[in-house]
């Protein structure tokens, strides 16, 4: 396994969803419980794009943020380059660690904070990580960072709001590079931009990929934008990887039945005519999930085992149709 | 030719800052036909929600119509005084929002509005609008409709609430519902859904739809034409299938190339360089001039008027039309 | 609707002048400053607040003599009506009280100690307030509870009573060590401890929201430490609302100090504030010396109107919802 970089393994995150305790012995009610994300499993290599895909409900985002360590997980590991981001025993080396993770956010207007100055959100990682000495060097630094990203120099003496969404997610993307950071985890970075906006930050971050050698987490819920930027798929519902596999063959050859219905849901704008499952039914509650497969209300293929069992993820898909389809008897 | 539900002549919409008048609509014309779906494309600022605004006389101060006029089956909309209007909207023309909470009163439950709003424009009595309501709600794919219309909104999903907009902006049997972001909010699989049954209810009721979207796949999903907006013109409007296949301005097809497919191959998106003007800062000419490879001088001086090629219309003085033609 | 064209406020902001000729310009640019052009009564109130702290302020230069210092004072000019009535007797314009007191005199050292007073008695609550409730709403559970819920009790008592309590506890305490200036110290405490609530919810309201943000998830993902995080990141964040709090504070405080005094537990009758002086005054107002009272009470009562005319403005200009 030496040749992931980063390494999930049974990620699980609960939360609490009860109401105050003052609330449940007056009002009644007990304790409930959200599971975000029920057991999750990956591996990324270095320099490759994965893609977490799903919708709302999904965990994606709860993903996202354990694998930086901005959220704590409720039980399993994430192990980034050999060491792991829970293991107490580990901290010296989490702290050298955390200079080469960064993330870029969902909303380019509450990622950077509106009362700095452009060089000022760039240059706090080069000063919190003390890589560069020397107030006249940073500023350096800062000119070619926001170069790289297609800025001028002069921009860092403005503040965000006088920016626009692409260019701000600019800025963000500056800044992830100002502590050199490897592993760069992307949450839904172009879903709030609009479509000729995007295009230009997807462009940017592959280039960047290539220039620099980075390793992409991709969070996102547009199919055609994690298309075009993984190399490997893994498809999320209701907390768990429900298909995971090379990003052509997903789309060639989906196996699992909700990845069959979300590809056809996606518009179609090359309006090919091609067939596709209509779509059935919506998101359950993710406090109150359906026993066995959570899909399994939705499925067209669903059987007994399915309504009891949850299926393990085996050679990238959990279904138990798919895996076991001697016992799928369609009902 | 039949009289188009909806036309647009020439619509301008002004909005007075301290600093300068902006004009967020600057020319706008199109028509849509009896049974037809318009969609209306653009991005952040491009003015396809005000447009629908317009339409709907929903235009706030410090904005207003400063030109052109608004016909609904003949007859002038934009100069209504605001209480005819109010009964134009709802009776004549319905609305969906990208938001369904916006549109639905969380403190009634839903059969509640539906039944009132059918009452206010129809001469049903109680007990029939609440027959009327139920058929509504089955109509628009709500299950168990006559348990569920006794429900507040609250206690609706996303999707399911977006049914009961709909509901609600059909149960008056208007001549054009406007969609504007209708699925923004939802998740694909719903989307697939709403969309589909905004398709539907077009067909059956003969219902024209301006549908107002910043996403080029609903639009090839859903309609029948479509008006491509950049700085408050139309730049190109025509049958959908051409426009999508086929751009003729050098914006559409940017447009067209930046949005990433299923279909595509690995390669790079195409990629506009920088982005929309402010309203303060519309160049002259042209405002795409200045982003657009193929400009020439008389982009940056003279504003392209829209002129007809094949089925599509198109402003850009690329597709001048011909000597002869033009005298 | 995502796409509104409705300007907002962050594309006008992006034309305003910027660098060089700097601050001074882009601040008289600025949407704030515009509001406040046109608003006439706004800018009264200003007006009136600014003068009367600058009385307030230059009062030793201003006024005829020190009330506060016994020598001054001579019974033989007691009782005198203000300068245009028939009896009145220059230097003083608004007349004098039975100790022979100047009652303008009065006024500019009374309101002085009365803006002192409220003026320390917001930043004190201010700074409690904030830093309880930055703690409270960054770190959450058990912390914000018991912060939170000795708010919402302390919120159950009138604000004046608890400034009572903490007076009476210090009197008791102290006695007779009392002098004039620690009772001030005393009444300053008594407002913060009776004010910080307010500003302990709100700031805990804003770090709620502001902690959220993503622009403080990127502050932690570089390691910097929690104090950091809320000093140089929520904090300043959280700044528009508590100003607009601490202004109209600012007349509450005033009020409070003033009915403290107007009591007998505040301000003694030696270094009179405007509620002492209202105190005083009182006594002889149906003796017909209706000056002695009045004066100080308009004056109280136009500095409250105008601060609190400031702090309504404050609130809508910097609520663009409002607008």
């Amino acid at each position: 396994m030496s040749a992931a970089l980063i390494d999930v393994k049974n990620l699980r995150r609960v939360f609490d969803v009860s109401k105050p305790w003052l609330n449940r012995v007056l009002e009644g009610g007990h304790l409930e419980f959200l599971k975000a994300v029920d057991g999750v499993s990956f591996d990324i290599k270095r320099g490759e794009t994965l893609a977490l895909v799903g919708e709302s409900g999904s965990g994606k985002t709860t993903v996202a943020r354990m694998v930086v360590g901005l959220l704590p997980p409720t039980s399993g590991e994430v192990i980034i380059d050999g060491v792991s981001m829970t293991d107490p025993r580990q901290a010296q080396a989490r702290r050298r660690l955390r200079r080469r993770i960064q993330m870029i956010f969902q909303d380019p207007y509450a990622s950077l904070n509106p009362r700095f100055r452009v060089d000022a959100i760039v240059a706090e990682p080069i000063r919190a990580f003390e890589l560069i000495q020397g107030e006249r060097d940073i500023k350096a630094r800062v000119g070619e960072l926001l170069s790289l990203v297609g800025l001028h120099p002069d921009d860092g003496l403005k503040f965000p709001h006088e920016f626009s969404g692409g260019q701000r997610q600019r800025i963000a993307i500056a800044r992830a590079l100002a502590s050199e950071a490897e592993f760069i985890v992307c949450d839904e970075p172009t879903s709030a931009l609009d479509v000729s906006v995007q295009a230009q930050i997807l462009n940017l971050m592959r280039d960047l990929q290539d220039k620099f050698g980075l390793t992409y987490l991709f969070i996102s819920h547009n199919l055609a934008v994690v298309r075009h930027m993984a190399s490997r798929i893994g498809v999320m519902y209701l907390g768990r990887i429900v298909e995971i596999t090379e990003g052509r063959r997903l789309f060639d050859n989906p196996r699992m039945p909700y990845t069959k219905m979300l590809l056809g849901a996606v518009p179609d704008l090359a309006m090919s005519g091609r067939q596709r499952i209509p779509v059935k039914g919506e998101i359950p509650n993710p406090i109150n999930p359906p026993p066995g497969c959570a899909f399994n209300p939705r499925c067209p293929l669903a059987f007994e085992l399915c309504r009891r069992k949850t299926p393990e993820l085996i050679d990238g898909v959990a279904c138990h149709s798919v895996n076991n389809p001697a016992a799928a008897i369609p009902a | 030719m039949t009289q188009p539900v909806l036309s647009v002549r020439n619509l301008e919409v002004e909005f007075a800052t301290r600093r300068a008048t902006l004009r967020a609509i600057n020319g706008v014309s199109f028509d849509i036909a009896k049974g037809e779906v318009l969609g209306v494309v653009g991005e952040s600022g491009a003015g396809k929600s005000v447009t629908g605004l317009a339409v709907i006389g929903l235009i706030d101060p410090p904005g207003r119509i400063s030109g052109g006029q608004i016909e609904l089956s003949g007859t002038r909309i934009d100069q209504l005084p605001p209480e005819e209007i109010r009964r134009v909207r709802g009776k004549r023309i319905g609305m969906i929002f990208q938001d369904p909470l916006t549109s639905l009163n969380p403190l009634y439950r839903i059969g509640d509005q539906i039944i009132e709003t059918i009452r206010t424009h129809t001469s049903l009595s109680e007990s029939a609008a609440r027959q009327r309501a139920i058929d509504l709600l089955a109509e628009v794919g709500i299950p168990a409709p006559e348990k569920r219309i006794d429900g507040y909104p609250h206690e609706f999903s996303g999707g399911m609430r977006q049914r009961v907009v709909i509901a609600l902006a059909i149960c008056a049997e208007p001549e054009l519902i406007i969609a504007d972001e209708p699925t923004t909010a939802l998740d694909v699989s719903v989307q697939a859904q709403i969309i589909a049954l905004i398709k539907r209810l077009g067909r059956d009721h003969g219902t024209a739809v301006m549908l107002v979207t910043h996403d080029m796949g609903v639009i090839a999903e859903t309609c029948d034409r479509v008006a491509v907006m950049y700085s408050g013109r139309i730049a190109e409007i025509g049958p959908v299938q051409d426009v999508v296949r086929n751009p003729l301005h050098p914006y559409a097809k940017g447009l067209m190339g930046a949005i990433p497919t299923l279909a595509g191959e690995d390669k790079r998106l195409v990629q506009i360089p920088g982005s929309m003007p402010r309203l303060s800062a519309i160049p002259p000419g042209c405002p795409f001039n200045p982003r657009c490879a193929l400009a020439f001088d008389r982009c940056r001086v003279e504003r392209p008027e829209p002129v007809r090629h094949g089925a599509q219309s198109v402003a850009c003085h690329l597709f001048e039309p011909a000597k002869e033609t033009a005298a | 609707m995502s796409d509104a064209v409705v300007p907002h406020r962050s594309e006008d902001n992006a034309q305003a002048p910027r660098g060089g000729a700097g601050w001074l310009r882009s601040a008289l640019d600025s949407d704030i400053f515009y509001s406040f052009r046109r608003s006439k009564l706004t800018m009264v109130a200003a007006a009136v607040t600014v003068l009367f702290f600058l009385l307030a302020i230059f009062a030793s230069w201003l006024a005829v003599q020190n009330p506060f210092d016994p020598a001054q004072l001579q019974l033989i000019n007691s009782r005198i009506p203000p300068l245009w009535a028939a009896d009145g007797q220059s230097p003083f314009l608004l007349g004098t009280d039975e100790q022979g007191r100047d009652v303008f005199s009065a006024i500019l050292y009374g309101m002085r100690i009365s803006l002192a007073a409220g003026v320390s008695g917001v930043v004190f609550a201010g700074a409690l307030g904030i830093v309880l409730g930055l703690i409270a709403g960054y770190f959450g559970g058990v912390i914000d509870t018991i912060i939170m819920r000795i708010a919402d009790v302390q919120l159950t008592f009138p604000a004046i009573l608890i400034a009572l309590l903490v007076n009476g506890v210090a009197k008791s305490v102290l006695g007779n060590r009392l002098d004039e200036t620690a009772t001030l110290g005393v009444l300053v405490i008594a407002i913060g401890l009776s004010f910080w609530v307010q500003y302990a919810r709100t700031v805990r309201g804003s770090v709620m929201v502001e902690k959220n943000k993503d622009y403080v998830a990127a502050a932690q993902l570089i390691g910097l430490p929690a104090p950091k995080i809320m000093l140089r990141h929520v904090l300043p964040n959280t700044m528009g609302p508590i100003l607009v709090i601490a202004t109209i504070n600012l007349a509450l405080a005033i009020i409070t100090e003033a009915t403290l005094s107007f009591l007998g537990s505040g301000m003694p009758d030696t270094m009179p504030s405007l509620g002492t002086l209202i105190r005083i005054g009182n006594n002889y107002l149906f003796a017909g010396e209706w000056w002695i009272v009045a004066f100080p009470g308009i004056a109280l009562a136009g500095l409250i109107l105008s601060i609190n005319l400031l702090g309504d403005w404050l609130r809508d200009a910097l609520n663009p919802k409002l607008r």
